[in-house]
């Protein structure tokens, strides 16, 4: 492992790929500030701009952007009570009180800090656990892979925010939206209507850009602008008391937000909520919650930023992205031409060691860039969005088409933008959307491939014992909010008796 | 509409999608040669599992009494009303279709431009100067980054570029 580390390390050192490390985290803080921007949206339509770069630096730069756009979601979380991110949901709650009672920067920089030391911990967890999976996953066929991929999927429905049904259709729909296209197993075209376009499929970053992007803007729009709280240089001031309150904080949301990461399909919106509830139980201040505790801050960002990074146990071992934006990630993989999974560590560990490395790097960039530099980030919530939407339309347009130098990407985004608005208007999640469309393809692959190792006969995946365990465990992830709701009103009923 | 009139909507055309491929994959073939796994099973599941959750789905939003229409209200932060922030959300409704539609015949570069132009005079009642100052330095950017430094073959129309 000492090897790879120095490795990476003398791969993320390297001039070049230093300065796109920091302009990946101050266009992450940018992207991550600017209404109708988040991660996946801000990786998505920078692709095509890294196009010209190593795979290396260009996958340096999209991580920093998915990290930095974590910390930009904060400055809006804390300034306007308006999330730049889904992750960032819950730092409203004590983040937006903080800076009414004139502690925007403390609050500021209890972020940073929390989301640095997260950041260290996962990376050391992640150098050292992310080999041994993937050396588990060599050993993964088709039933095994099937497992995983259906592991994945229902932990994005069941960990979804909302409801649980909504979230399982949206999953349906991206794999239906896979669909589209050559079947991989037979070369057999469906649901392509005659059309050339559509016999590669319909391509998901173009999805993504049109629902995050191009659907976003249309919310925000129809929603309006919020004037952000004045953030100024003197109120960056963090007591000490400060860091020592919010230390357990830091360490348990840096831990909840490790371990849900490393779940496939679990994002890192449910890490942040899990982490500010378990701080709500334990915390000796929990009264103060929601009026503007520190630790309401400390633990969700610590937890976001720890999931984050651990998002991509799944994707680089597996090849299964984390949540949205490492699914994001992984159509950049696609497009630079390598392909992820467990191979990738043995046969590029350049690209693998030098991206964790860029990670603390990254990391550090911000925090330094971000406590002294928070108010001067916070004016950008200045300019108005009359302005910035036209640009994040014609970026996300022109964008979408430099992918593969096709019209037709231009209108899939056109399509998926106006369904991006309609779902965000009905409350719909997108993101069991996305991975449903980034793991449709696999799963039927898995399938197709299983199904001819078994004959046809597919109840011998019981004969599988990884597999099943895996499977059983998705079983249980799904099952298990059904007992506990069906026990809780039990409870319910005999108290009332 | 009101927004559990469009939720009722939305979720009759999620039951009919599902339906639809979960009744069209059959054509593909569910079962393959030797009992493997054929093409339309996929979405013959998907689209029957979407079918059915989308039915439920239906079932409570119409057995939940109906909430009054759902009003946009309020002023933002910048002095739009719901009203004026709806009569530009229609416009760019219609502008970026045909922005789309543009593109062959004008170009990317101009097409984008022109939607930079139409959306800061139009809607944003910007200045004629300022607008056109900075839908040129849009367009310019778009040009300079995409066909010049990324080499891009952006659809040129009857302008050449």
């Amino acid at each position: 492992m000492w090897e790879n580390l120095l490795l990476g390390v003398a791969t993320a050192l390297t001039p070049t790929n230093l300065l796109w490390c920091f302009a990946g985290v101050v266009l992450g803080t940018v992207i991550g500030l600017l209404p109708g921007m988040g991660s996946a949206t801000g990786v998505a339509i920078l692709i095509p701009l890294t196009l010209t770069v190593e795979p290396v630096t260009a996958l340096i730069l999209l991580a920093g952007i998915y990290y930095g756009a974590q910390y930009g979601g904060t400055i809006t979380s804390v300034l306007l009570s308006t999330p730049g991110e889904a992750a960032s949901v819950v730092t409203t709650l004590d983040g937006y009180q903080m800076a009414r009672q004139g502690r925007a920067g403390a609050a500021l920089a209890i972020a940073a800090i929390g989301s640095f030391a997260a950041a260290i911990l996962s990376l050391i967890l992640l150098a050292a656990l992310a080999p041994p999976i993937a050396q588990v996953a060599l050993r993964f066929g088709p039933p095994e892979n099937l497992a995983v991929m259906v592991l994945a999927l229902v932990t994005m429905v069941v960990l979804t925010t909302g409801s649980t049904l909504r979230a399982a259709a949206m999953a349906c729909v991206g794999v239906l939206i896979a669909c589209v296209g050559i079947d991989a197993g037979t070369g057999q075209a469906r649901y392509t209507f005659g059309s050339i376009n559509l016999l590669s499929g319909i391509p998901y970053v173009e999805v993504v850009i049109g629902l995050f992007a191009v659907g976003e803007v249309l919310h925000q729009i129809r929603v309006g602008g919020a004037r952000p709280i004045r953030a100024g240089f003197r109120d960056l001031v963090i007591r000490r008391s400060d860091i020592r309150d919010s230390a357990g904080a830091i360490g348990r949301g840096s831990l909840i937000g490790f371990a849900l990461g490393t779940l496939p399909g679990a994002g890192s919106t449910l890490a942040s909520f899990l982490a500010y509830g378990l701080e709500k139980r334990v915390s000796r201040n929990r009264e103060n919650f929601g009026h503007g505790a520190i630790q309401g801050v400390a633990a969700p960002e610590s937890a976001n930023n720890a999931a984050a990074n651990a998002n991509f146990i799944p994707t680089l071992t597996l090849g299964i992205p984390g949540g949205a934006t490492t699914a994001v990630l992984l159509g950049a993989l696609t497009v630079y031409g390598i392909q992820p999974g467990p191979l990738l560590f043995t046969e590029q560990p350049d690209l693998v060691w030098g991206l964790l490395v860029s990670f603390f790097i990254g990391n550090l960039i911000l925090l330094v860039l971000n406590l002294p530099l928070a108010p001067v980030f916070a004016q950008l919530l200045r300019v108005p969005y009359g302005l910035l939407y036209p640009l994040i339309l014609v970026t996300s347009f022109t964008g979408a088409f430099a992918i593969d130098n096709n019209f037709f990407s231009v209108v899939l985004v056109l399509v998926f933008g106006f369904v991006g608005y309609g779902m965000k208007r009905l409350d719909l999640p997108m993101a069991p959307l996305v991975v449903g469309v980034v793991i449709g393809g696999l799963l039927e692959k898995a399938l197709v491939q299983s199904s001819a190792i078994f004959d046809g006969n597919m109840w011998l995946l019981a004969t599988q014992p990884i597999a099943v365990v895996i499977l059983l465990i998705a079983a249980a992830m799904l099952t298990a909010p059904l007992l506990a709701r069906h026990r809780a009103g039990r409870k319910e009923h005999a108290d009332v008796r | 509409m009101s927004g559990d009139r469009a939720q009722v909507w939305v979720l009759i055309g999620l039951v009919v999608l599902g339906a639809g491929f979960a009744l069209s994959a059959p054509v593909y073939g569910v079962v393959g040669e030797q009992g493997r796994i054929g093409t339309g099973l996929v979405p013959m599941v998907a689209g029957g599992l979407l079918a059915v959750l989308a039915a439920v789905l239906l079932r409570r939003q119409l057995s939940q009494p109906v909430a009054a229409g759902e009003t946009e209200s309020g002023t933002d932060d910048f002095g739009r009303t719901a009203g004026q922030r709806s009569w530009i959300l229609r416009r760019v409704f219609v502008l970026l279709p045909v922005t789309v539609l543009a593109v062959p015949v004008v170009g990317m570069v101009c097409a984008f431009g022109g939607l930079v132009l139409v959306i800061s005079t139009w809607l944003e009642g910007r200045r004629l100067l300022p607008a056109v100052a900075f839908s040129v330095a849009v367009a310019g950017g778009v040009w300079v980054i995409f066909a010049v430094l990324l080499a891009v073959p952006l659809p040129t129309g009857i302008f050449g570029f």
